[in-house]
């Protein structure tokens, strides 16, 4: 059962610079969900205990506009990872998550993702990393889209 | 005196003195005259700089107006530290605004050191990765609380 996670993780970019035994420390900690199509997965606000990596699939990212209207952040494919944030910083999930197709992911626990990385400096650190430099991207791509929408504005 | 400052900064906040002064040996002092340019727009950025004595002015060049100021920064106040994660280009001008003395932290320096030392990249990357969530939590509610405002019109 863990070899099979073994070979999925390794195709997930968090786990890129991970060595083979490293990844099986983290293959214990996984837990295989899928969702069907359109199926929410969490909603804004919800308390974040989970962190989640598509295997197949894809995934939504929106949050509500107003009743029925939403505002999509980004789209995840298999090999991208989201739910990382309320991971780190305990506030509640700040969008929500959907599949937008039948999708299976592997999730891992709060806990035991905290666990595992204050035991394993290693590990802790290759994954720090990586969660940063997906942050900084995210935060660039983000901030391209409130700058567009300015523009859009005062060009009115 | 160095010491205290590099405690300031956010990303050194939980740090040890010991921690403080492998980050002090891998920084570099950098003096600028008033009105030179520290860095410039679109420059690939690869150095963090903290303040130590003087002002750093941050603006950006506007088509047809000139220059507008972003904001004036102090000793003890810091800037560029994203350039220590990736190949991002600076999104403004830094000028000093007097005779300024920077501390310089370059990207390579910093990562052989947090590589060399796991107890110390472990509370930096933390503290990094926490102020990068909150940064992208307040992004997020800006985008939405201006969309349902557009939706308004």
């Amino acid at each position: 059962m863990a070899a099979d996670y073994k070979k999925l993780l390794k195709g997930v970019y968090l786990f890129s610079n991970l060595t083979g035994q490293e990844i099986q420390k983290i293959a214990t900690i996984c837990k295989p969900e899928s969702f069907p199509r359109g199926k929410l997965i969490f909603a804004e606000g919800n308390p974040g205990d989970k962190l989640y990596f598509i295997i197949k699939g894809s995934i939504r990212v929106s949050k509500k506009i107003r009743a029925g209207n939403e505002q999509v952040l980004a789209t995840l494919l298999a090999g991208e990872f989201f739910g990382e944030m309320a991971l780190i910083d305990d506030v509640g999930r700040s969008a929500d998550a959907w599949a937008e197709e039948a999708s299976e992911l592997i999730s891992i626990s709060k806990n035991d993702f905290a666990t595992l990385i204050f035991r394993e400096k290693e590990i802790a650190t290759s994954l720090l990393w990586n969660i940063i430099r997906t942050l900084s991207s995210r935060l660039r791509t983000t901030d391209e889209k409130l700058k567009s929408m300015v523009e859009f504005k005062s060009g009115i | 005196m160095k010491t205290e400052a590099l405690k300031r900064v956010y990303l050194f906040q939980s740090l040890k003195n010991s921690e403080l002064e492998l980050i002090l040996s891998i920084a570099r002092r950098w003096k600028f005259s008033s009105g030179q340019n520290v860095f410039r727009e679109g420059d690939v950025g690869d150095r963090f700089y903290l303040i130590l004595t003087g002002e750093v002015r941050i603006s950006k060049q506007v088509p047809g107006i000139g220059e507008e100021a972003l904001a004036v920064l102090k000793p003890g106040d810091f800037f560029g530290e994203m350039a220590l994660i990736d190949d991002s280009s600076r999104s403004a001008d830094a000028i000093a605004n007097q005779e300024t003395t920077l501390l310089g932290i370059e990207r390579k320096d910093f990562e052989s050191l947090l590589f060399l030392n796991k107890d110390l990249a472990y509370a930096v990357l933390w503290a990094f990765s926490r102020t990068l969530c909150q940064r992208l939590r307040e992004m997020n509610d800006k985008l939405q609380a201006m969309l349902a405002m557009r939706g308004g019109f």
